[in-house]
């Protein structure tokens, strides 16, 4: 095989055990690589039900079938695991040095059960595996530990994931760090922490060859040129921080935890202003062209000496959701995250929320450890962020999660419990984007823009954002597809808009690098295909069509300001919404999959496990 | 008559964004595979935003041409390139050892030391450069790059009194 | 008839202003809006708006008042109306 290595390493870290599975390209050229593929070895390694922080969870990691190469932001690796945070498929992606080496030593997937009963290193040195000891890095921060370990193993093409103190703490939103670059969300550095996993190095010798390399180099040389155009001006620009103005005006940016959309101090908190008063470099990944990631630091003041690559979304959930308006302690914020191991989206989402029951007296100063979280309260977020870390005092409930802390606390604090299945909501208020609301009621991860991509078509105006209206099923069904595609081959989203036929240029570059032959139609399955295999694990995993939903105060509160005052998602909206995406999907009303769309997906052995039969199509009134 | 004054390839570390696709076109350029590690041209990323590409310099008074026990090494009289005899070459590393900027490879399957050449024998301008996205990575002397520092360093001042 | 543009992003760092008013005769299309502005400010004709025709580039969007995108550039503008100039590309 060419790119791929057609093997998938699996290890047992309670009895150190390892094996080499052997996947040819029929398998392969299903689910590609990253996240699709992960998503099938989470659903053949994990047995039904299984406690997400246990033994019997599969970390798995999969790479981009470009890792290593020309192709430009391909040099990435998906993360799945069953979220601790929502009880389905838990799906992440990270890039950079980390994925080339995984391929380079030999692997196209990792799946990873067990518990070690002592916390270790797992060591991936080609066909090597050791298993460390972990007492000398237990403690540190995700990128010390990289920084001790590379060290002590004295090589600098050692590549290092590894989980931070809130990872060793089961924080079920802690991450996996990885270069600087995180799979961030759903909680797999949580999932990587119970199997007492500290960190994953990897070092790979192996060269990586391709089956037409000319003909890959002249196609990754033309992408790098229209890398270069106006598909990224956005992020080589301001990067995504440019979002908080324009997100700002439409009445769109998240504030006070979503209580409001439009921020009064979003000048202070944006890309531009970022960029005139802290921005110092703009950072690639290994091996991309775009250079997204626009690395801030803070001069002066008690936020002195930090730094971080800052990114819209959780500028947006530790910045104007929390009140913030200070782009110094965004940034301290930040990177603390950051080095804590904390999804940065959470971590905002959950303090927001822990914020307004301070305001609302659900929380007293005795429940913080006598913090006054008031909104604005930058102080006071620092402190519940490494609270959150250490688990410490109020910390141990808001490391829960916002769903579960909720739950815990009552007294009508589920209202604006911003979450859908679990998982901490986005940076875009979807109330006035209702093709996005149904995109992120319905994706499998839980509130997530990156797979529902549907805000898309509702910001560029491609239709109405204000209306609910059938069709829109179909379009939130296309973007999310699209979004599939480029998570399982890997490519970066930022390259989306680079293609002027997508299918047909991304298909051939594909075959140019595998020598498996792929159509443009066969691309375009493996969106829907792993699409519906979330989905099909999630049904095996409990989902019911309650799950589908959106929180209360998207519901019943409408918006009191900006250009969408007044505007909410009513119930009966988003019902309508919901079917008109099942029937798009070919899905029963109910939500479920029909065996016939499974077998046709070349899902058969999932088509038996939770296919369900056809339904009858009832006679039109009239025709009987 | 002047010493000679040879271009070698130099990158702008305030442009470099450290994303490596110079060290991705090298080594398949030069050894038909992607491995960093043949790069003859590498991108040192001291975290998180330091960071540059270093290929051979074509120092003038070669520190690895003086090492190499074998005299396998030489330089070039048409551009100044550090040329490596095969043959003389057994892969000792002296050469390695003696270069200040870590721009010299030992191929583990050649057995070989290898050193940028700057694709002298492909059109164009050498892959690296043209790979480079952000058009950090350029061909430059010792002379054209002092020109350069003080053309910018000129530029800044005008503007600070611009600006006044 | 006055309006207001805004300037996000490269916009922006370009014309090195956040907003402008502007003040037009008759019933201006949003094209002689475009046309009017990079009369005003020349650094933003080829990066943002296309000389002669006074398109946007693919990656610049008119947005009218925060609530909608403006499609139609021959469209008439209206009295007091906020034009934003900002990145077509939505995503985070």
């Amino acid at each position: 095989m060419y790119a791929y290595t057609g093997r998938i390493l699996h290890i047992d870290v309670t009895n150190r055990k390892t094996s080499i599975q052997r996947v040819g390209p029929d398998f392969i050229k299903k689910y590609l690589g990253g996240t699709g593929l992960a998503t099938r070895l989470v659903y053949d390694n994990t047995p039904k039900g299984c406690d997400p922080l246990g033994p019997e969870n599969a970390l798995c990691f999969a790479v981009s079938a470009f890792a290593g190469t020309t192709v430009p932001v391909g040099t990435k690796h998906g993360v799945a695991a069953k979220s601790p945070l929502t009880g389905f498929i838990g799906d992440s992606l990270s890039g950079s040095y980390f994925s080339e080496m995984m391929r380079r030593a030999g692997y196209d997937g990792i799946v990873i059960k067990g518990q070690a009963p002592k916390w270790v290193v797992v060591f991936i040195d080609d066909d090597d595996i050791q298993f460390l000891d972990a007492a000398p890095y237990m403690g540190m921060n995700t990128l010390e530990t990289q920084r001790a370990i590379r060290e002590r193993l004295g090589d600098e093409n050692v590549r290092v994931s590894a989980i931070g103190p809130a990872g060793e703490r089961l924080v079920r939103y802690a991450l996996i760090d990885n270069d600087g670059r995180q799979a961030g969300r759903s909680g797999n550095g949580a999932v990587m922490g119970s199997k007492r996993i500290k960190a994953i190095a990897i070092r790979g010798s192996h060269p990586i060859t391709v089956a037409d390399p000319k003909g890959l180099m002249e196609a990754s040389l033309r992408l790098i040129k229209a890398s270069r155009g106006p598909g990224t001006l956005k992020y080589r620009t301001l990067g995504t921080p440019a979002n908080v103005l324009n997100l700002n005006k439409m009445g769109l940016l998240p504030t006070r935890n979503f209580q409001e959309t439009v921020f009064e101090e979003a000048e202070k908190v944006s890309g531009e202003y970022l960029h005139e008063r802290y921005h110092v470099k703009s950072v690639a990944c290994a091996g991309c062209s775009i250079a997204c990631e626009q690395w801030g630091a803070v001069k002066e003041g008690k936020y002195k000496g930090a730094m971080i690559g800052l990114d819209y979304e959780p500028l947006f959930a530790v910045g104007p959701n929390c009140g913030i308006g200070d782009m110094a302690a965004i940034i301290r914020l930040v990177q603390l995250c950051d080095e804590y191991g904390l999804d940065a989206m959470s971590t905002g989402v959950v303090i927001s929320w822990a914020m307004e029951c301070y305001e609302r007296g659900i929380l007293t100063k005795e429940d913080f450890g006598g913090l006054e979280p008031y909104f604005g309260n930058d102080d006071a977020a620092v402190e519940l962020v490494r609270r959150i870390a250490y688990r410490e005092g109020i910390g141990d409930l808001l490391a829960e999660g916002v769903k579960r802390a909720s739950e815990r606390v009552g007294k009508g604090s589920e209202h604006f419990a911003m979450h859908v299945k679990g998982l901490e909501m986005p940076g875009y208020d979807v109330r006035s984007l209702k093709t996005f609301a149904l995109g992120i009621a319905v994706v499998a991860r839980g509130a997530d823009h990156n797979r529902a991509l549907s805000y898309e078509v509702d910001i560029k105006g491609e239709v109405d954002r204000f209306k609910a209206e059938p069709g829109r099923g179909k379009l939130a069904m296309e973007k999310e597809d699209f979004a599939c595609i480029l998570d399982c081959l890997v490519l970066c989203k930022f390259l989306r808009n680079c293609f002027t036929d997508f299918e047909r240029e991304v298909a051939e570059i594909y075959t140019m690098a595998t020598g498996i032959p792929l159509t443009p139609e066969e691309l375009k399955q493996v969106g829907e295909r792993v699409v519906n295999l979330k989905k099909a694990f999630n049904i095996r995993e409990g989902w019911t069509m309650a799950d589908d939903w959106l929180p209360p105060r998207v519901l019943e509160d409408p918006l009191p300001s900006g250009p969408g005052k007044g505007v909410r998602v009513t119930p009966e909206e988003l019902r309508m919404l919901i079917q008109d995406y099942y029937a798009a999907r070919g899905w029963t009303p109910e939500g479920l999959i029909p065996k016939s769309k499974l077998i046709a997906l070349g899902l058969e052995d999932i088509a038996e496990e939770i296919g369900v039969e056809e339904p009858v199509a009832a006679p039109a009134a009239g025709e009987a | 008559m002047a010493q000679p004054v040879y271009e070698h390839i130099i990158c702008d570390p305030a442009k470099c964004t450290g994303c490596r696709l110079c060290e991705y076109a090298c080594a398949m350029v030069k050894t038909g595979k992607f491995d960093a590690n043949l790069s003859r041209i590498r991108v040192v990323r001291i975290e998180p935003i330091t960071m540059t590409a270093i290929a051979c310099r074509l120092c003038a008074d070669a520190p690895c041409i003086i090492a190499c026990p074998r005299n396998a090494l030489s330089r070039s009289e048409k551009n100044g390139v550090i040329l490596v005899d095969q043959d003389k070459c057994d892969g000792c590393g002296w050469c390695i050892e003696a270069c200040d900027f870590g721009a010299i490879v030992l191929n583990p399957e050649t057995k070989n030391a290898e050193i940028c050449d700057l694709c002298q024998d492909l059109e164009g301008e050498p892959p690296c450069i043209a790979y480079c996205p952000v058009e950090a990575l350029s061909l430059g002397t010792p002379e054209t790059l002092r020109q350069k520092a003080r053309r910018e360093v000129v530029a800044k001042l005008f503007e600070e009194l611009f600006k006044e | 008839m006055e309006l207001v543009v805004e300037f996000f992003g490269l916009a922006r760092q370009l014309a090195q202003t956040k907003e402008c008013r502007i003040a037009l005769d008759g019933q201006p299309s949003f094209r002689q809006i475009l046309a009017h502005i990079a009369g005003q400010f020349p650094a933003l004709v080829g990066p943002v708006i296309l000389p002669e025709t006074f398109d946007l580039v693919s990656s610049y969007m008119l947005n009218l008042d925060g609530r909608r995108r403006v499609t139609d550039l021959d469209a008439p503008a209206a009295e007091g109306q906020r034009l934003l100039l900002m990145f077509t590309e939505a995503g985070g």
